[in-house]
C-alpha cells in the first residue's frame, strides 16, 4: 500500500536532560523522548526529576509535541517497587506514552495507568509473531530491532496495524538489544539496567583456531545514518523516525533534529527528493563528532562493511561553543559558553529554519561588559547584537581541521 | 532435581536413565548453538524413554522466520524451548507442543512471568531462569510461580550475541561455516574470551564457565525442578564424568577437575550490578523540586551570575550555595543584578541574573532558600556572603 505524498513519519529525538527536550523540539521534532531517575538505560545521564518531567511535557505539548518516557530497563523485582506510583504520576502530567522492554514494565503500566505503551528495540522485536505478542500487551506501536531492514518493517506494520518506528540515526549496538551482558560480568555493571560499559568499543587480541592473530574493534559499528533512505521510510508509511543519543551534546540535539526536520519538511513540500541538497544536508551532519557511518540493515542485512574497526575518535573540526540566552540592543548576544574561544573566532549560529548564521565576534565581552580576548567554558559571554539570534539557539565553533 | 543435557554424538545412553535425566535437541536451524547428534541417535532416546525439548533459542527477522515455520517439524519432542516472544506465540498458536521460556533477556521480574502465565495459559510447562538472578529470588519464585524451574548449573555464559558476522571479515581468504577464537581485550585486563561466529551470528562467551554443581545441595534447597549442564564445548571424557555425575551427584571435584575452563558462581550469591549507578551521578547537583537556582558563571570576589529555575529570587532573602563536592554556604542576597548587569530587586523564573560573589561555590553550584534562623540575630551578614 503507497503511501500519499504527504505522510512524513514522525520525527523523534532524544532528550537527555531539559535543555535537550527543549532544544530538539524548537528545531523541530514531533516528539522527544527521555527518562526519569530510574527505570531507564542511561543511569549516568542527567535524566529528569518528577518536575522536570513536568515541566519538558507542558513545554512539548505548548509547542504541539509529544513526550514518550522511556522504562526500558530489564527491571528486577525490587526496581518494580515505586514503579507504579510513578507510573501514575506520568499519567497525571499526561505524558504521551511510554516505552517499555518487558512484559512486566508492561502489565504494571497498564494497571497503574493506563498510558499509550511503545516497545522499546530493547525487547528486540524482529518478526510478525513478536508484534503481535506485543499487540496482545497492549501495544500501539513497536520500535523494531534494528536488524530490520525497511522493507519489512512496512509489511510487519500493515499485517499488524501496529505503528512501526525504526531508528533513523546514531550510535549502535553490535548485539542484539538487550542481548549483551558484557558489562554485567566484567566491570560488575547491569548493561539492560543502565550501566553499558560500551565494551564493544574496546580493542581486542584475536587469536584464531589455527593459532593467527589480529588485532581488531571487531565488535564496535558504524553509526546509523539514514538520511539517504528516507524515501523508504516515507513509502512504507513507517510512522515514527527516531535519533539515537540521549547521551550527547546540545550541538547533536539540534543538528540532527534540524537536518533531519528538514528533509522530511523538503519531502512534504515537493513530494519527492529528486532535486534535495542532499550535499548540503549531509555536510551538516558531518560537521558533529561522529564515527563512519552506515546504513546498517536499513537496506539490507548490515555486512561487513558496517563494523568500525578502529580507535575511537569523534573529534570534528566544529565544537558545540554555546547557547543563546538572550539578544537585545543593550545587552548584546548573551550566551553560555561550552567552549572557550577567541576574539575573532569563526562561530555560527544555527538557526531553527533555516542556514547557519555566521556571528561576528570582533568583539567579545564579559557578562559584567569588561572586554575580554578570550572565553573559557562555563562561563557567560556577550558578543555583539544579532537581532536573528533567538532564545535556545546553539552556536558551534570552527576550530580548524581535526 | 532432574538433569537436562545436550544430546550429542557422545552421549552414551546406555549409561543413563530417563528419571535422572531428559535431553535438549540443539538443531539447525533452531539453535544458536548446534550440535547436531543425528536422527538415529533422536530416536534412540525417544524410544528408551527419554524426554526430548526442542531448543529454539535462535532470533529470527521476519523472511527467516516465515521460511521456518513454514517447514516446521518438531518430531520425538515433547517441547519447545524459546527465547523469541513472537516464537512462544507461534508456537501457541499453530501447534500443541508444550512451552519453556527462556528468560534470559529481561523477564527479571516475577510480574513478566506472570504475564506470559496469563497469555500462554496450560501451554507454559515451565521457564528457564535468568543467572542474573541470585539464589535467593530463585528460591522465591520456585515457591510462588506454580510453574516448573531450569537454572544452568555448569557450563558456558554467553555475553554478547550479534547477527552479524564479525570474525570472518578478519580472515577474509577463507569460507568457514563455524570460526572459533579467543579474544582479549587490549584496553581491560580481561582476557580469554571465547568467539563463535556461525550461521546466526558471532557470539562471545565469558572466560570461565559458570559453575554450581559443587552447591547442589543448595541448588536443591531452593526446588528448582531442573539443573542443566550445557557441555558441547566439552571432550568425550568430561562428557562422561559429567554422565557419571548425574548418575551420583555427589561430588563435583573430578568434574571440575577435568573440566576444561575455570569456573565463576556468577550472581548466585547475590546480585548488585546497579548499586554503581547512584556513582555516575552527583547527588550534590540532583535537580530537587527545592532548587531556585544554579550557578551559570562567577567572577571571584565580584558575582555569581545564575539561572533561576524556581519562582524567583528576591534581593535580601538568604540563600544556601551547595557546590558540586556539597560544600554549603549561606549568603544573603544584598544586591542583584539583571541580564544586562542592571540593579534590580528580583529575578523571575527562567531569567538570568547577578549575585554576590560566593566563595567555593563554581558553575553548576545550586541554589536553595536558607533554612529559616531562629532569630534576625543569626541572618548573615554581608561580609559573610562575600566571605
Amino acid at each position: 500500500m503507497s503511501q500519499p505524498h504527504y505522510f512524513i513519519p514522525e520525527l523523534l529525538s532524544p532528550a537527555g536532560n531539559l535543555d535537550k527536550l527543549k532544544t530538539a523540539i524548537l528545531y523541530g521534532a514531533n516528539a522527544v523522548y527521555c527518562a526519569g531517575q530510574d527505570y531507564g538505560l542511561r543511569a549516568a545521564a542527567d535524566n529528569f526529576t518528577r518536575e522536570q518531567l513536568s515541566e519538558g511535557v507542558a513545554f512539548a505539548h505548548a509547542h504541539g509535541a509529544r513526550v514518550y518516557v522511556v522504562l526500558n530497563g530489564f527491571l528486577h523485582d525490587e526496581d518494580l517497587k515505586d514503579l507504579g506510583d510513578f507510573v501514575s504520576y506520568l499519567k497525571s502530567i499526561q505524558v504521551d506514552a511510554v516505552i517499555v522492554s518487558d512484559p512486566g514494565v508492561a502489565l504494571l503500566v497498564a494497571k497503574h495507568g493506563p498510558l499509550e505503551l511503545h516497545v522499546s528495540t530493547q525487547a528486540s522485536v524482529l518478526n510478525l509473531q513478536g508484534v503481535l505478542a506485543w499487540k496482545e500487551l497492549g501495544a500501539k506501536r513497536v520500535v523494531l530491532g534494528r536488524e530490520v531492514t525497511i522493507q519489512d518493517a512496512g509489511a510487519l506494520g500493515r499485517r499488524s496495524e501496529v505503528e512501526m518506528e525504526l531508528f533513523v540515526h546514531g550510535a549502535m549496538c553490535m548485539a542484539y538489544s538487550g542481548h549483551c551482558v558484557i558489562s554485567n560480568y566484567t566491570q560488575g555493571r547491569d548493561s539492560n539496567r543502565g550501566g553499558c560499559a560500551h565494551s564493544c568499543r574496546f580493542s581486542y587480541d584475536i587469536q584464531f583456531e589455527d593459532q593467527s592473530k589480529k588485532v581488531s574493534h571487531f565488535m564496535s559499528s558504524k553509526d546509523l545514518e539514514g538520511l539517504e533512505a528516507l524515501v523508504y521510510f516515507i513509502k512504507e508509511g513507517i510512522q515514527s523516525l527516531k535519533i539515537e543519543g540521549r547521551m550527547k551534546s546540545l550541538l547533536y540535539a539540534a543538528s540532527t533534529t534540524r537536518i533531519y526536520r528538514q528533509a522530511l519538511d523538503y519531502w512534504k513540500e515537493h513530494g519527492s527528493f529528486e532535486a534535495a541538497p542532499w550535499s548540503e544536508w549531509e555536510s551538516e551532519l558531518r560537521k558533529l563528532p561522529h564515527r563512519d557511518s552506515t546504513t546498517a540493515s536499513l537496506l539490507a542485512p548490515a555486512a561487513a562493511d558496517s563494523v568500525y574497526d578502529q580507535e575511537e575518535h569523534l573529534d570534528s573540526p566544529w565544537l558545540m561553543a554555546a547557547v543563546v540566552l538572550e539578544s537585545s540592543p543593550e545587552g548584546g548576544l548573551l550566551i553560555d559558553c561550552r567552549h572557550g574561544f577567541m576574539a575573532h573566532a569563526h562561530l555560527e549560529l544555527l538557526p531553527f529554519r533555516g542556514q547557519a548564521i555566521r556571528l561576528d565576534t570582533t568583539r567579545i565581552l564579559a557578562a559584567d561588559f569588561e572586554s575580554i580576548e578570550k572565553t573559557k567554558p562555563a562561563s557567560l559571554v556577550r558578543l555583539p547584537h544579532e537581532p536573528r539570534a533567538l532564545k535556545g539557539q546553539v552556536i558551534r565553533l570552527f576550530r580548524g581541521e581535526a | 532435581m532432574i538433569a537436562r543435557l545436550y544430546l550429542t554424538a557422545h552421549t552414551d545412553l546406555s549409561r543413563l536413565d530417563p528419571t535422572q535425566v531428559e535431553f535438549i535437541l540443539a538443531l539447525k536451524p533452531f539453535s544458536r548453538h548446534p550440535s547436531e547428534s543425528g536422527e538415529s541417535r533422536i530416536k534412540e532416546a525417544h524410544d528408551l524413554g527419554f524426554k526430548l525439548h526442542l531448543e529454539w533459542d535462535a532470533l529470527m527477522e521476519e523472511p527467516r522466520f516465515l521460511s521456518m515455520t513454514q517447514n516446521w517439524s518438531a518430531r520425538y519432542v515433547s517441547s519447545v524451548r524459546v527465547k523469541d516472544a513472537g516464537a512462544a506465540l507461534w508456537l501457541r498458536d499453530h501447534t500443541s507442543l508444550d512451552i519453556w521460556l527462556h528468560l534470559e533477556a529481561g523477564h527479571h521480574n516475577r510480574v513478566a512471568v506472570e504475564s506470559w502465565k496469563q497469555r500462554l495459559g496450560d501451554r507454559l510447562k515451565g521457564v528457564i531462569l535468568s543467572n542474573e538472578l541470585p539464589q535467593k529470588t530463585i528460591q522465591s519464585w520456585c515457591d510462588s510461580l506454580n510453574l516448573q524451574t531450569e537454572l544452568l548449573a555448569l557450563g558456558p555464559l554467553l555475553l554478547f550475541h550479534s547477527p552479524r558476522k564479525l570474525l570472518s571479515p578478519l580472515k577474509k581468504e577463507e569460507l568457514h561455516e563455524e570460526l572459533l577464537a579467543t579474544g582479549a581485550s587490549v584496553e581491560s585486563p580481561h582476557k580469554g574470551f571465547p568467539l563463535l561466529e556461525n550461521e546466526h551470528g558471532t557470539f562471545m562467551f565469558h572466560p570461565k564457565d559458570l559453575c554450581l554443581i559443587d552447591r547442589f545441595d543448595e541448588l536443591q534447597a531452593s526446588r528448582l525442578n531442573y539443573y542443566r549442564i550445557d557441555d558441547r564445548q566439552e571432550n568425550a571424557i568430561v562428557q562422561s564424568l559429567v554422565q557419571d555425575f548425574i548418575r551420583a551427584p555427589l561430588s563435583a571435584e573430578a568434574l571440575k577437575h577435568d573440566w576444561s575452563k575455570d569456573w565463576m558462581r556468577g550472581y548466585w550469591n547475590i546480585n548488585k550490578s546497579d548499586v554503581l549507578f547512584d556513582k555516575l551521578t552527583n547527588p550534590h547537583l540532583q535537580k530537587t523540586p527545592d532548587i531556585i537556582a544554579e550557578v551559570i558563571d562567577g567572577k571571584k570576589s565580584h558575582w555569581l551570575a545564575v539561572k533561576v529555575l524556581g519562582p524567583q529570587l528576591l534581593q535580601g532573602q538568604d540563600i544556601e550555595v551547595v557546590s558540586p563536592l556539597g560544600k554549603v554556604k549561606i549568603a544573603r542576597l544584598v544586591w542583584m543584578k539583571n541580564s544586562k548587569f542592571q540593579e534590580c530587586e528580583r529575578i523571575g523564573s527562567q531569567e538570568i541574573g547577578f549575585i554576590p560573589w560566593v566563595t567555593g561555590t563554581p558553575t553548576k553550584s545550586v541554589i536553595r532558600y536558607a533554612p529559616a534562623r531562629s532569630s534576625s540575630a543569626d541572618a548573615p551578614s554581608e561580609s559573610e556572603a562575600e566571605s
